[in-house]
This record gives C-alpha cells, structure tokens and sequence, in this order.
C-alpha cells in the first residue's frame, strides 16, 4: 500500500477518465473487460478440488457441481506435478496425498467420467509436465469422439513462475518455456477454445512477493511468452486471446482491488504499445484469482471464513472473471467435504444476497482507488522495465533475480508478524493459544493412508495390460520428435493414447532436453530488526550444526530461507542441500556434516512417513545421535505419533520464531553441558 | 544428465572420517592419535585447494571436477569453506548445493565448514583436517571461501593450488593479488555469452606467459565453463594429474 496516507484529493494525483480509466469493456480495461460485467455473467465459481485416485476425485467433482460450482479446477498430487510415476521413490508418502494422483490416460478417463467435457469449462493445475496432461486430456475427448473445437479449459503451464516461485520443474529454462510455447501454437491451430497458459501472480505472492512484485513478475512473465510464441512466428492476434491470467488476492482490501485494475491496464497497454495487437481481446487480462491461503490461521480455524469472504470481495470488485475461496481448514490438509461446501456457499452468498454483481467497478472514481491504480501501475512497470533489461524473464530468472526479490519481500513480511506490526487476529494479537481442530480433519486423513498401494497396483496393472513394444515406439518418437526442435504436442498425444506413464514420458524429455539444476543461493535478507531481541536473548552458546531440508519433493520452500537465516544469526553453522532430496541422501548428509540436527519443513505428504524414513537412514548411518526436529503442515494425530521416530521437536503453521529460538537455544546449552 | 553413479569405489569408513574431523577441526592435537587407529589406511590423497573470490563458480566448478574423477574411478572428499559471521558466529554453509549430483554416491564425501574466525579464507586447523582426511580417498578437495587478495596460506597445505582468478579484475588488480602469482593452475570461468569473460582470458593468458617456472613448473591455464562442464575434463587430465605427477617424481 502506498505509504502516503492523505486523503486523496482531487488534484494530487493524474486521474484521467478518458485514457487511463474509461468505460468498462473498453481500452485499457481498467474497469473491467466487458461493459455489463457481472450483470450479464458472474464470476465462475471454481474451486480447486482432487485427491487420492481419478475416481475419488471424480466423486468430488460431481458433489461440486451438484452444489453449485459453474467449473471444474484439478488439483494433482505433487508427484504427478513433478512428473513421475506413483511407484517412484521420491514419491513415497505423497502419492494421492495433496491432489489427484494420474499417471496415465487410464486416470485420466476416470477422472472425467460422467462429466460432459464438451459442456463444462476445465482447469488444470499443472505446469512442468503441463503438456502430457494437456494431452491426455486431448485424447480423452478424441476418443469420446468429441472435437477438440468444442473443448474449453485451462491448463495453467505457467513454467516461469516455476523457477521463481513454486519450485516444480523438469527442464532448463529454454525448453521448459519451449514446451509452453508448444501448446500455445497448438491451442492456436487446434483447440481455439482453450486457455494454454493461466500466466500466474498467485504463487509469485504466496511465495512471499509485495503486491507490485506479484504484478511485475507476472506480467514479465508473459511479456516472455509473447516474445518467445512471435519467434515461432505466430502473429499476435492468432494466439494472444487465448491467454489467461492468476492472481492472489490478499489482506489489504483496498489495495488488492487497486491491483487487479493496474494489472488489467498495464497488460493491455503492454500488447497495445509493445507488440502492437489489434483484436482487443489480446489485450484482455482476463484473470482468475484466489483468496491469500498464506494469510490464514490454524488457530481459530473459523475466523478464517471471515479472512476468505473480505479477500473474494476484494477480487470481485477487482472484476475478477472467476474466483477460489480457500476454506477454513486451509492449514491443515487439502479441503474437507465440509469446508468447501462453505467456501462455495461464500461465493454464492455475495454473488446472489448482496447485490454487487449490479454495479461494475464500483470503486472506479474513488480518489485513492485511482491513485492507488496508477502507483501501482507505475511501480510495476518500472521492475518489468529492469527485468526486460536483464534480457526478459528467463535471463532474470536464471540469475535468480526475482527469486531473491520475492525471498527479501518474504524475510520482512515474516520479520514483521514476528514484531507485531502485521497483526493476525488470534495468532498475535487475542490469542487464546489454544488450537482446535475442525471436525473431519482426522477422517480425511485417515482415509488417505490407503491412496498409495492402490494407485501403485493400478498402474502396475495398467503396465502389464498395455502393448509395451508400441510404448517404447512412441517414447522413441518423442525423443527424436524433442531433438528434431518440432511441437512435441502430436507426439504426445498419440504416446498417451497407448498409455505410455507420464513419468516415462517425462524421463525420455529429460534424455534429450536435461534436467533443470536448482541455483539456489542465499541473499542477503533485509535487517531482522524485528528478530534482534529474540536473536539476542537466545544466542546459541555453541555453534550447532543443523542440516535443514524439506520432505520429498515438496517445494514449500518461503519458510526455509527466513529459517536458515534466522538459525545463522543464532550461531549455527546451516546447510542447506536443496529440494527434492530422498531421505536417504538427507541422511548421508548429515552424517558427512556430522550435524547436531536436521530440520525438516514439511508442507506436503505424510510427515510421519518422511520423518519414518528418515529415521531409519540415520539409523542406518549409525547417527542415531543426531537430533530431529520438523515444523509445517500438519494434523494432531500425526503430532502425537512423530516421537516414536525420534522427533524432539516440532512447529506447526502458528509458531513464532521466538519459541523456535528457546527450543534451539535449550539444545545448544544441552550439547555444550554433554562436552 | 550425467551422474557418477556408475562407478563402485567406495570411501570406506564415511562415519568414522565424519567423527574424526569434528574431532580434529576442534582439537588438532589429537590428530596424532587418530591416525593410529589401524582402520586408517596408510595411503594419501592428492589434495588440491581451488580458491577464488567469492561467486566466481569455486563450487560449480568442483561439481564438474567430481565428475572427472570420478570418471576415472577415484574416490573424492571435498572440503567446503564459507565464512562465519563475525558478529552472531553462525554461518551459511551453501557450498555443497552445486554438488547435489553426487550426494548418494558412495564414493564421495562432502563436508562444510564455516570459517570460524581463522583467516577469512580458510578454517580452523585446517592443515590437520586436510591431513587426516588425506587418508580416506584418492582425492581431496577444499574449496576455501572467498578468498581475499593475497590469500594463499592454504597453498602450504596442499599438493596442487588451483586459483580461479575474479574476471572482473583489471590487470593492475590482477598483479595486486598476490595468489595467482602463487597459483599452480590457473582456471578462467569463462561464462556462455560473456564479453568481458573473454577479454579477461585474453589478458590473463598474456599474464601467464609472464610467470617464470617455480622449480621447473610452468603454470598452466585452463578455460572452463563451470557451467556446462565445458573444459574440466583437460583440466582434471591435463592439469590437476600432470600436476600430481609432476610433484611426484622426485
Ligand atoms: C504459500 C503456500 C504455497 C506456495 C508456496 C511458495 C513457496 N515457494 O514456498 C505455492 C502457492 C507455490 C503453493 C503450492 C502448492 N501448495 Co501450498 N500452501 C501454501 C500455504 C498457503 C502457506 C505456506 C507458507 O509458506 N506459510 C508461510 C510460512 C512463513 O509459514 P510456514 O511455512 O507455516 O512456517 C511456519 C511453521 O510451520 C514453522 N516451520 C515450517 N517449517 C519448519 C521447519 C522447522 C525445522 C521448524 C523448526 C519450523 C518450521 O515455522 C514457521 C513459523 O511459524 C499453505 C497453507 C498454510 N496457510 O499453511 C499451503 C499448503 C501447504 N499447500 C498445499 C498444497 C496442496 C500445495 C500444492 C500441492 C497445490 C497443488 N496441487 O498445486 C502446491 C505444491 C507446491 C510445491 N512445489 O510443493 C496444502 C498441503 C495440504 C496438506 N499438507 O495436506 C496446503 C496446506 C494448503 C491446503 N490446505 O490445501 N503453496
Ligand atoms: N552462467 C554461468 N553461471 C555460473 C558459472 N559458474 C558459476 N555460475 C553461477 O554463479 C554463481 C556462483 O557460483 P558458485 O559456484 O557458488 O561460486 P563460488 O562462490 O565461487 O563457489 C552461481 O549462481 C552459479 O550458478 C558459469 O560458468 N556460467
Ligand atoms: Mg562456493
């Protein structure tokens, strides 16, 4: 929010109605792509919804559209995110776990049944692997034989914000951009109904980005995209309509609204002015947002209902095209059955009971609205401007440029909780400090124990019963189709219909292609003012070693950095290995290192089954001295098992640092009275 | 991509290498005593030190150096400096995240260390750690953190003293920093695309030519890309086992 805290007259900023405001449905859209807006049509009521296998995700679809959802959002389980197989061994304690687990078209096709695809409009949450889904999705529909003219969805295939932000990638930057560019073209020949790209603020700002920085980034990242789709020589208004865009949507009220308008603005004068589109609707933002998950609480879970109607207020009178509300129990696993009952409920609620759907952009003439609009605006730009200095998105994105622009914003938005100067009802201010948990946390979990082995037989079943001669036919086209430079869409298609997995699709690209190689590196964070007295209060009298890692390819990694930081100004000697380690590689580390204690984050998956394993490998190490301590997502019931594989500490989503630094502070004083 | 899993030598006693550097880095007096235990094999590395201003690619560099050797079935410990922070005494120890390619592999041992207010590039008895880990593989690598001019006290340590020159040094810099003129190997990373990269080689390679022979050595240079690996074969073939050879014969 703009630090000038005035009232906002008239004459202190440039407010220009003709030009830079205008009416909705006409250039630059500030106030809305269309004139009616939610008059004519209101926001899509899509919700994020999959776990376990295609079927019970299915079941979970059906329920969502019988309860009044307009569209359908898959959420996949990381393994299938990262493209691997369910029998991977990565993947352990993950498979089913955060999302739908899909390895081939035989998923696939169960995932849909029943539903008519050529009716209902389908987003999917996917990005590195984003192409073979895409296509098995394609192929689905050839076989049911509906055209693929008459298909309409989303994949998101947002690969840029990958590597800046949510840390699921295959490729090196090139080709993983290549392959987007792929289903762009192929989008624009084939499927004209179908959004190839949902260009993605979202993750940039739950990584930890300012409000700027989410726009900035994600508006680079298309910038990137364009770019990259005119040197395959498509021309701007055959492909630029088909772009769609994701942003969050977080506390500041006002602010968010401002945001969504400067994004729309700043895009359709980027496609106006920078590349010089005709048709209007490449210019068009046309965004999906989602209510800030980062913003809410696991204690007092209820309140967070109230967090989630203000922030889906805040992106409808932003002039969001559709909108997910998170639900209540958002720290504590994927939604339950009843907390996205509420969350629809809240959409519909404002949508039907309120009577803003009346009035587009609402806000449009408010003095600080406008003014916030163009600050906004302007900010943005000017870091697009610097990024496009760089050489664009992939060059920024290769020096890890906004990757440590995000973990710096990060560092001191957690610095300032820590302080008390962001307030988080219930959390640090009025807390009772009691946590309860919602009801039918426990049950969910419990039925997703089984969700592995299943999934790992079908597939075996679905390997045994395929013509495996044909399978390494067409992963051989697929190879020689990636080294020929051609549009790897064909080759997929048919490589799925004769269910070759998605994890042998995606290893035969990395035989041609490479994998990409994490660069992490630290950045210097912002002074931890906030954190001096408890830094102070709590220096380590001994320099312990801690290794800190994340469980398997969990990509979480915002908390990781601050924490790293924040133990070395402790006085610990920190190593980081980088993400998506086995457990077995944690524990060989360690003993290298010879640390006092691994950390682990766990955001993802099963921690008892990643801390099981890691126990057993340090066992294995003969470190059986080495003392573990874990913090993250998590469910009371696990909580109680984590002491039977040796955990002695742990901070679940809440934690303040300051309880961190007395546990670490105990076992540095420990270790020196043991000396 | 290319992993060094395809290769069976192991370092033997990885734990026992583990306990005794902690042993060691905080008491070097005991080092004699540890090198009786009769499972230490009598054997001794090659030990090299690459140093380098900091983000000069000192660690991606050692990642594709692995890969040589490996390759060519040695078995490498490598030992990571960063430096500690002076006012809270804690550190970042990021080094070994360029070598994730080798973390399961058994024949490599990676270890880090912050500098603990020994002189800002190097550890605490780091001389007896070298020494002690000298006997558990074939080679020894330490990467020391980034070295300030004039750095060299690790050179004593070791057999072969790599220097990584900073390319975005001038000549007159270049002349001021006392270690390359003690340098036994000279590596330019000379990064895909970069001007001023292949300006500085050029000006390096002219520099070269300058340094008279110590003790009959010439002082190679090489010109890698850390990067893609690009050069570090010759480098390991030509400069790091010439150079082991070289001080070999007697
Ligand atoms: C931010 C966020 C993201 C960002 C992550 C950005 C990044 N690079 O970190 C984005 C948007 C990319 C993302 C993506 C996904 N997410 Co997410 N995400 C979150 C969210 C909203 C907040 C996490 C966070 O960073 N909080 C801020 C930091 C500062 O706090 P913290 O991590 O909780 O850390 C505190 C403590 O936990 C503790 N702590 C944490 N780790 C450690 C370690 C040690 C050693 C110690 C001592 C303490 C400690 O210290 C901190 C201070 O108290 C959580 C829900 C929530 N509110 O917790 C979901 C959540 C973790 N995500 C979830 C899911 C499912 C996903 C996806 C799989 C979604 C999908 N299907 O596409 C992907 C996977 C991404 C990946 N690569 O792994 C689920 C996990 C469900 C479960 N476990 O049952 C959650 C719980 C949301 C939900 N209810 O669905 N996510
Ligand atoms: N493009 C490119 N980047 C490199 C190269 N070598 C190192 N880097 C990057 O430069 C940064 C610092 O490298 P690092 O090996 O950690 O340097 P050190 O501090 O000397 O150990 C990292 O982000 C590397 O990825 C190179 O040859 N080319
Ligand atoms: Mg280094």
């Amino acid at each position: 929010m703009p630090k000038n805290k005035g009232f906002y007259r008239q004459n202190e900023g440039k407010i220009q109605y003709r030009g830079d405001i205008g009416d909705p449905g006409t250039y630059p859209f500030t106030r809305g792509l269309y004139p009616q807006m939610y008059r004519k049509r209101k926001p899509t009521i899509r919700e994020f919804a999959g776990h376990g296998l295609a079927p019970d995700t299915n079941e979970r679809f059906l329920l969502i559209l019988q309860q009044g959802g307009t569209g359908l959002s898959t959420a996949f389980d990381l393994p299938t995110l990262m493209g691997r197989d369910s029998d991977d061994p990565l993947c352990e304690g993950q498979v089913g776990w955060d999302g739908v687990a899909i390895d081939t078209l035989a998923d696939m096709e169960e995932l849909f049944a029943n539903i008519p695809v050529d009716e209902v409009t389908v987003s999917m949450t996917i990005n590195a692997p984003a192409a073979v889904i895409w296509a098995m999705y394609l192929a689905m529909a050839q076989k049911q034989g509906i055209p693929f003219e008459r298909l309409g969805g989303t994949i998101q295939n947002d690969i840029l914000k990958e590597y800046i932000a949510q840390k699921e990638w295959l490729f090196p930057e090139e080709y993983g951009v290549g392959l987007v560019v792929d289903t762009i073209e192929y989008a624009a020949r084939h499927v004209p109904k179908w959004h190839p790209v949902s260009i993605s603020g979202y993750h940039i700002r739950e990584a930890g980005a300012t409000a700027i920085q989410e726009v900035a980034y994600t508006l680079s990242s298309g910038i990137e995209y364009v770019r990259k789709s005119l040197e395959r020589g498509l021309s701007v208004d055959a492909f630029a309509p088909q772009l769609s865009f994701f942003f969050d949507i977080h506390n500041n009220f006002l602010e968010e609204i401002a945001k969504l308008r400067a994004a729309r603005r700043l895009w359709a004068r980027i496609m106006h002015d920078r590349f010089g589109s005709t048709n209007p609707r490449s210019q068009w933002c046309r965004m999906h947002v989602q209510t800030a998950g980062c913003t809410l609480t696991r204690h007092e879970p209820l309140n967070n209902l109230i967090r989630v109607t203000i922030q889906a207020l805040a992106g409808m009178f932003g002039g969001a095209q559709s909108v997910h509300t998170n639900s209540y129990d958002e720290v504590l696993c994927t939604p339950t059955e009843e907390a996205v009952k509420l969350a629809i409920r809240t959409q519909q609620i404002i949508q039907e009971e309120t009577g803003i759907c009346e009035f587009p952009d609402p806000f449009g003439g408010s003095y600080l609205i406008e003014q916030t609009t163009n600050e906004i605006e302007q900010e943005a730009e000017d870091e697009i401007d610097r990024i496009e200095d760089m050489g664009g998105m992939i060059e920024a994105a290769k020096q890890g440029d906004p990757q440590g622009m995000i973990r710096f914003s990060a560092s001191r938005y957690e610095q300032a909780v820590e302080a008390g100067e962001v307030l988080i009802v219930g959390v640090n201010m009025s807390s009772q400090g009691e946590v309860e948990e919602p009801v039918g946390v426990a049950e969910e979990l419990e039925a997703r124990r089984g969700f592995e082995k299943r999934q790992i037989t079908r597939l075996k079943n679905i390997k045994q019963s395929r013509d495996s001669q044909r399978v390494s036919e067409v992963l051989d086209e697929i190879r020689s189709a990636a080294e020929r430079g051609a549009n790897m869409m064909p080759s997929l298609i048919q490589a799925v219909s004769v269910y070759a997995t998605l994890g042998e699709i995606c290893d035969a690209l990395k035989d041609v292609w490479g994998e990409y190689k994490e660069r992490e590196m630290f950045v210097a964070p912002p002074h931890a003012a906030a954190m001096e007295a408890a830094v102070r209060r709590y220096q380590l009298v001994y320099p312990l070693r801690i290794l800190i890692a994340k469980g398997g390819l969990d990509g979480h990694d915002r908390i990781i950095h601050t924490l790293a930081e924040f133990y070395k100004d402790l006085g610990a000697e920190v190593i980081y290995p980088g993400l998506h380690c086995s457990m077995k590689e944690i524990a060989k580390r360690a003993m290298e290192e010879d640390v006092d204690v691994v950390a682990i984050s766990t955001h993802i998956g099963s921690p008892v089954v990643f801390f099981q394993r890691l126990h057993e490998h340090l066992h294995t190490f003969g470190k059986d001295d080495i003392r573990i301590i874990g913090g993250g997502v998590i469910r009371s019931r696990e909580l109680e098992e984590l002491h039977k594989f040796g955990v002695a500490y742990f901070a679940p989503v809440g934690t303040s640092f300051e309880a961190i630094a007395q546990f670490l502070c105990k076992e540095a004083q420990r270790h020196e009275n043991e000396q | 991509m290319k992993t060094s899993n395809n290769v069976s030598t192991t370092i033997l006693n990885p734990q026992k290498l583990a306990h005794f550097i902690s042993t060691v880095h905080e008491n070097p007096e005991v080092l004699a005593q540890v090198l009786l235990d009769s499972d230490i094999p009598d054997t001794k590395a090659h030990t090299i030190a690459v140093t380098g201003s900091t983000a000069a690619g000192k660690s991606t560099l050692i990642d594709k150096i692995i890969h040589e050797l490996r390759d060519d079935d040695l078995t490498v410990i490598v030992l990571a400096i960063d430096p500690t922070e002076e006012e809270s005494g804690g550190a970042l120890l990021g080094d070994t995240i360029r070598m994730r390619d080798h973390y399961s592999d058994k024949g490599v041992f990676l270890r880090s260390f912050g500098s603990r207010g020994a002189s800002a590039a190097v550890t605490q008895y780091l001389s007896q750690v070298i020494e002690l880990a000298s006997h558990f593989a074939d080679v020894v690598l330490v990467e020391t953190a980034g070295a300030g001019q004039a750095d060299t006290g690790v050179k004593r340590y070791v057999d072969t003293f790599v220097v990584l020159p900073d390319t975005r040094s001038d000549a007159i810099n270049l002349l001021k920093a006392g270690h390359h003129r003690h340098a036994d190997i000279l590596v330019v990373n000379v990064r895909a695309g970069s001007q001023e990269d292949e300006r500085f080689f050029a000006l390096l390679q002219s520099f070269a030519q300058t340094l008279p022979p110590k003790d009959g050595w010439r002082v190679p240079m090489f010109r890698v890309n850390a990067e893609t690996g690009e050069g570090v074969g010759k480098l390991a073939r030509e400069g790091l086992y010439v150079h082991r050879d070289f001080i070999q014969t007697p």
